[in-house]
């Protein structure tokens, strides 16, 4: 019982001293570990910001076991970048349609943040993105790939994305044939 | 042979990781592409195609703006390529107004309350509404927008005529209603169309006589008014009901001239040197809408369209869709409220759609009106930019 109440205590010690930090570290499923702040972390990522709040972040690295080193490294850069950024005008500028959420062109170093990447580094930033939850990222990397399709025909952006075409051609001639204004410069 | 056969394997399970993007990241990537652009995102793969919600093209060919009594009634739209009506759920809050014209995704209304009138600027696709000073007047017979000088003109051409002008500030509101003399000495009349709105043409405006003169108002002369002029004295005895007047798509002002009951159907062009109207034998593929204030002739890729000229009279009545009028990088669509799967191209209801004929002559039973469904209320709006 004793010692029981030691240990309680001297976690209780060790959050506090967590909460008291200004990064929090996080840990690659292979291993490695990536030093990111706090503010940013929480305000970016709802998950990394459910996980601070609960209390539920581990000082010698938080484990994330779905994402790879190379795009952890991506997440905690961007981060880091993000908050040393003063969100500029173009951030709030809204869109054209008034039926649609306002989607907020990504600021200039964000393009580049996303523009040196490979189309692999790209997909695994996406994913890792996606499953903590950064809305922000995800527009940026989303916006990326949209600008990577535009203006190319399906052959082009399969080749692009190297996805394989499991349509019969007579399933893709139905398409064609449905939206055929679609595809008369084709 | 068989490393080739390796590398292709490691390839494909490469392969299986952008086709297998989460559906709702799809579903963002394809929301920030432009409209024309989905079907080619679709035709990727099975997975891709899910993202993609579905839609009908507000471009690709002029359509048919209708209210049945505007301020009550909701906007819909009349798109001849898909046979379908799209009902918008905004009203317009200007009761009792009358459509003058369109350019664009701008319509140009009109509206008496007493002795004064308010002219009203809309934005179809924002639904952002400007309106004018009131103008103490007793009516205008027409009212035309001019985009690239930002003018509103207000014409009245019963007995004499006399213009109008309203010069929009770079905010978008408008400065105060200018008169023109009025033109009482002129022993020229000339009796304006009715049907058609006055046309900008070359930095001028352009108002028809049912007889086919002109009369025409230099914004740089505004005092002057409409001055009606010598030539052209007529349409060069081709006989009309109706008449309307536009610049064509390369920029020369023309004319149709309908019989009663549709044909015969001629089109002539203002020969500028001469200064006389002349038959244009062939519309060289474009297609022309007209038959509303605003008359179009636009270039199309669609052959069944291609040297035709059409006007709001239906051989059938249309299904009706509820859909919001949505913009994507400059591209507007009419998206379905309803998710459930839609049927894209009218299928063989297109020859039971819109009233049509073509220039080079044709028996008339298949050029006249009988049996179609006027579409009342109605003008022409072109959402391709």
């Amino acid at each position: 019982m004793e010692v029981d109440k030691g240990k309680g205590e001297a976690e209780e010690t060790r959050k506090v001293a967590e909460a008291d930090r200004d990064t929090v570290t996080l840990k690659s499923s292979d291993g490695k570990l990536f030093e990111v702040s706090k503010e940013a972390a929480a305000r970016l990522s709802t998950v990394l910001a459910g996980m601070i709040a609960g209390g539920s972040i581990d000082d010698n690295g938080t484990d994330l076991k779905q994402i790879g080193s190379e795009a952890l490294e991506n997440v905690v850069d961007y981060c880091n970048k993000h908050a040393n950024s003063i969100p500029s005008a173009a951030l709030i500028s809204s869109s054209i349609s008034f039926n649609t959420a306002p989607f907020k062109e990504p600021e200039e170093w964000e393009r580049k943040f996303v523009d040196r990447l490979s189309h692999d580094a790209l997909f695994d930033l996406v994913e890792a993105a996606n499953f903590l939850g950064m809305e922000r990222l995800l527009d940026v990397t989303c916006h990326k790939i949209s600008e990577m399709m535009k203006g190319k025909s399906p052959d082009q952006i399969r080749e692009v994305f190297n996805i394989k075409n499991d349509y019969t051609k007579e399933e893709l001639e139905e398409i064609r044939q449905e939206l055929a204004w679609a595809f008369y410069d084709d | 042979m068989e490393e080739t056969a390796t590398s292709t394997t490691s390839m494909q399970q490469e392969r299986t990781g952008w086709s297998s993007l989460p559906a709702d990241l799809l579903v963002d990537i394809v929301d920030l592409l432009p409209w024309s652009s989905h079907p080619r995102f679709a035709a990727v793969c099975k997975h891709w195609r899910s993202a993609v919600s579905p839609f009908y093209p507000g471009w690709l060919t002029p359509v048919l703006l209708n209210a049945v009594d505007i301020g009550c009634t909701n906007l819909r739209y009349y798109s001849p390529y898909h046979h379908k009506i799209f009902e918008v759920s905004s009203e317009l809050e200007t009761p009792n107004a009358k459509i003058c014209c369109t350019r664009g995704r701008h319509l140009t209304l009109c509206q008496q309350n007493d002795d004064e009138i308010t002219v009203a600027h809309v934005d179809l696709v924002t639904g952002v509404i400007r309106d004018s000073y009131p103008v103490d007047h007793d009516s205008f017979d027409f009212v035309i927008y001019d985009g690239e000088r930002r003018r509103m003109f207000g014409i009245s051409a019963v007995g004499v005529l006399q213009v109008v002008r309203a010069i929009q500030s770079d905010a978008g509101g408008w400065y105060r209603w200018e008169f023109s003399e009025f033109s009482p000495d002129e022993p020229k009349i000339i009796i304006a169309s009715p049907m058609t709105s006055p046309v900008i043409h070359r930095g001028l405006l352009y108002l028809l006589g049912v007889d086919g003169r002109l009369a025409v108002y230099d914004d740089g002369r505004h005092e002057q008014g409409l001055v009606v002029l010598d030539k052209p004295k007529g349409f060069g005895g081709l006989d009309c009901d109706d008449c309307y007047l536009f610049e064509s798509d390369e920029g020369e002002l023309m004319a149709v001239l309908m019989g009663r009951r549709g044909a015969p159907v001629r089109v002539v062009k203002l020969n500028e040197q001469e200064m006389e109207w002349e038959e244009v034998e062939s519309l060289q593929g474009r297609a022309l809408f007209t038959g509303t204030p605003t008359t179009m002739m636009v270039k199309t890729n669609f052959e069944w369209m291609q040297n035709k000229i059409f006007v709001p009279r239906l051989h059938s009545w249309p299904e009706s869709l509820q859909v919001y009028l949505e913009e994507r990088e400059g591209e507007l669509a009419f998206v379905p409220v309803s998710t459930a799967p839609v049927e894209q191209d009218g299928g063989g209801t297109r020859e039971m759609g819109i009233w049509s004929c073509g220039l080079e002559p044709q028996p008339s039973s298949s050029s006249e009106f009988w049996e179609t469904i006027k579409f009342y209320h109605s003008i022409w709006v072109d959402f391709s930019n």
